[in-house]
């Protein structure tokens, strides 16, 4: 693959982490030019025109979500970065935040400028305590250098940028829940519409994007949207991260033009294929909540619609490999038991519906299943899709359904009849 | 971690609280802030905080308590010196972290969540912390741990015990 990497450029030089460093590989040079060359429609035009998605896991196209806060009224306008990064075997905005934290608040900064917003909040999970750091530090080089605060650059620009902590809850990604949270309440998802761009943080118009996507912007503002979109499909433009981890040799971090690469070729060329002495049984290719491919599939190409067409997600790109090392009931076991832990309780199909999933799924790890517990099974899983209030529960119902589809015979191994344990 | 009752502390943490509340001036956005340093202070949410808070913040500890019980990391108990918080999601499942919570059990003999009789610390499974490249991994306290094996773990733990003593 011959491509300028964009997000992973210059990430072994670790002086690239302080602003002097970044700036000395050209960093800023997109902020600088915005400002003093760029009106703020300009800079949404660009974003719009690179077909840029969003990389939080819904691809939803960055340029329309931020012209919606744009003509939103009401002020002020608010950029929320989600930097939860809660969705099991993911860990690409750590990546960005450990090496490049100031391409994401350059990204975070042109945002701001191209919707008028004047406050910005990057939500960082609890999880991370060296990342917080490492962004308090950076926040800290870019207000001394006059890339915060008032009067940015000289220029008639100013904006704040708040560094906030969550407490640990994976719903707290979800980006209702996440305005929630950094509102001061425990995390429920909101009803929506209406949406975040019309009213989000404190009923205000606010784009959410993940750290991603926002550090995607400094290049597509500096080098322009043909630029970006000669990398990646008509669809799903530019490059993305993607992160393997699991049953596999090498697990590591990739950028990747989107639709460059098949999954398989990720998982074992780059990814070093599977471990000594073990199988891999299937490929999780977006994350946790997106549903398993096995071997017949894994040669679809990584981007967004060829995942979709395989009833699957590209989510965030975070790929597990999903090998023999566990017993695969166990694995499933644990895998329903994130969303009984995580669920937010506040409907009854996700709250209920998880805990019988998890008691179902413990039930043919413990004991194998019987005939009837396939049933019992798919009636949970019927009460839980497109019941929920939010995707969470949605999503422990469809992987679930993914594994017992494809994997029926490996989930009911041991059966025994009613009665015989 | 210091005594919770020294008063040192109270004042200063009232003084990080007060800064909170400056920071975030729009109502209740200070109250996951002033939770955490309450924790990070007194190694948690002392009902002395939850007083501080109250009057610093005008909110009520009904309210306070309500938010903080939704989050896996803070905590409203003594939970120990130091915690050890170990994933057991997917890819450190697949990398051996039943092994990691087998001897940490071993090890302190007392089950998730309970404090040991020295006061030293207690450990509990979570999910995924998103270090799945480092799997298995963990927290101990605020320091990012992996790959890990189990003596790697439990000699970190055996010097966490030894510092809590020494103090
Ligand atoms: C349960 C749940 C968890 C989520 N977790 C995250 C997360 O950790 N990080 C993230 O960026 N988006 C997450 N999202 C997606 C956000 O709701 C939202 O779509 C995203 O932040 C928008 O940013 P983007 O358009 O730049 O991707 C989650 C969604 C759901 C339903
Ligand atoms: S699964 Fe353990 S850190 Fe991600």
């Amino acid at each position: 693959m011959d491509f300028p990497k964009i997000l992973t450029a210059h990430m072994d030089d670790p002086d690239v982490r302080t602003l002097e460093g970044y700036v000395r590989v050209g960093g800023y040079e997109a902020l600088r030019m915005a400002l003093q060359e760029l009106s703020p429609e300009d800079v949404l035009q660009r974003v719009k025109d690179s077909g840029l998605r969003g990389r939080g896991g819904a691809g939803f196209p960055t340029g329309l979500k931020w012209s919606f806060v744009r003509q939103a009224k009401g002020d002020p306008k608010y950029v929320v970065v989600n930097a939860d990064e809660g969705e099991p075997g993911t860990f690409k905005d750590r990546v960005i935040i450990d090496h490049k934290p100031h391409m994401l608040l350059e990204g975070t900064i042109l945002a701001a400028y191209a919707m008028g917003a004047r406050e910005a909040y990057i939500y960082l999970r609890w999880e991370y305590p060296a990342q917080y750091r490492i962004l308090e530090q950076a926040i800290r080089e870019a207000y001394e250098h006059g890339y915060l605060g008032e009067r940015i650059l000289g220029t008639a620009f100013s904006l704040d940028l708040y560094l906030f902590r969550g407490a640990g809850a994976y719903i707290c990604g979800e980006e209702t829940a996440l305005l929630e949270s950094l509102e001061g309440k425990r995390g429920e998802p909101r009803l929506k519409p209406p949406f975040p761009a019309q009213a989000g943080l404190y009923g205000k118009p606010t784009a959410v994007n993940n750290v991603e996507t926002l550090a995607s912007v400094p290049a597509i503002v500096k080098h322009g949207p043909e630029w970006y979109r000669s990398f990646g499909t008509e669809k799903s433009p530019g490059t993305k991260l993607f992160n393997v981890s699991g049953g596999v040799k090498n697990p590591g971090t990739w950028e990747i033009p989107l639709g460059s690469i098949t999954l398989r070729e990720l998982v074992f060329d780059l990814a070093g294929g599977p471990r000594e002495g073990r199988t891999i049984l299937g490929i999780i290719p977006g994350g946790l909540s997106t549903p398993i491919l096995s071997e017949e599939e894994w040669d679809t190409p990584l981007d967004y619609e060829s995942m979709a067409a395989r009833g699957t997600f590209l989510g965030a790109g975070s790929v597990i490999v999903v090998d023999d090392a566990v017993p695969l009931p166990t694995l499933v076991r644990r895998a329903v038991e994130f969303y009984a832990v995580e669920s937010c309780s506040k409907c009854t199909p996700c709250r209920e519906g998880t805990a019988w999933l998890t008691r179902m799924f413990r039930k043919l790890e413990e004991v194998g299943g019987h005939g009837e517990d396939r049933q019992i099974l798919d009636k949970i899983i019927r009460y839980m899709r497109g019941k929920t209030f939010c995707p969470l529960g949605d999503s422990a119902a469809m992987i679930s359904q993914a594994f017992l589809e494809k994997y029926e015979d490996r989930l009911f191994v041991h059966v025994a009849s009613p009665g015989s344990r | 971690m210091k005594q919770p009752t020294e008063t040192v502390d109270m004042k200063a943490f009232e003084e990080r609280v007060e800064a909170i509340r400056k920071t975030f001036p729009g109502g209740r956005t200070a109250i996951l802030p002033s939770l955490l340093a309450a924790q990070e202070t007194f190694g948690y949410v002392t009902p002395e905080s939850l007083d501080v808070m109250e009057r610093v913040l005008g909110i009520p500890r009904g309210i306070l308590k309500e938010v903080g019980s939704f989050y896996h990391f803070i905590d409203f108990e003594f939970k120990g010196r130091h915690r050890v918080y170990v994933c057991t999601n997917l890819s450190c499942l697949l990398n051996g972290a039943q092994a990691l919570v087998d001897a940490l059990r071993e090890e302190l003999g007392v089950e998730e969540d309970q404090v040991t009789p020295d006061g030293a610390l207690s450990f509990r499974t979570v999910e995924c912390i998103g270090l799945c490249d480092r799997a298995p991994a963990a927290l101990v306290d605020e320091e990012q741990l992996g790959p890990l094996t189990p003596e790697a773990l439990i000699q970190r733990v055996r010097e966490l015990r030894k510092d809590g003593q020494g103090t």
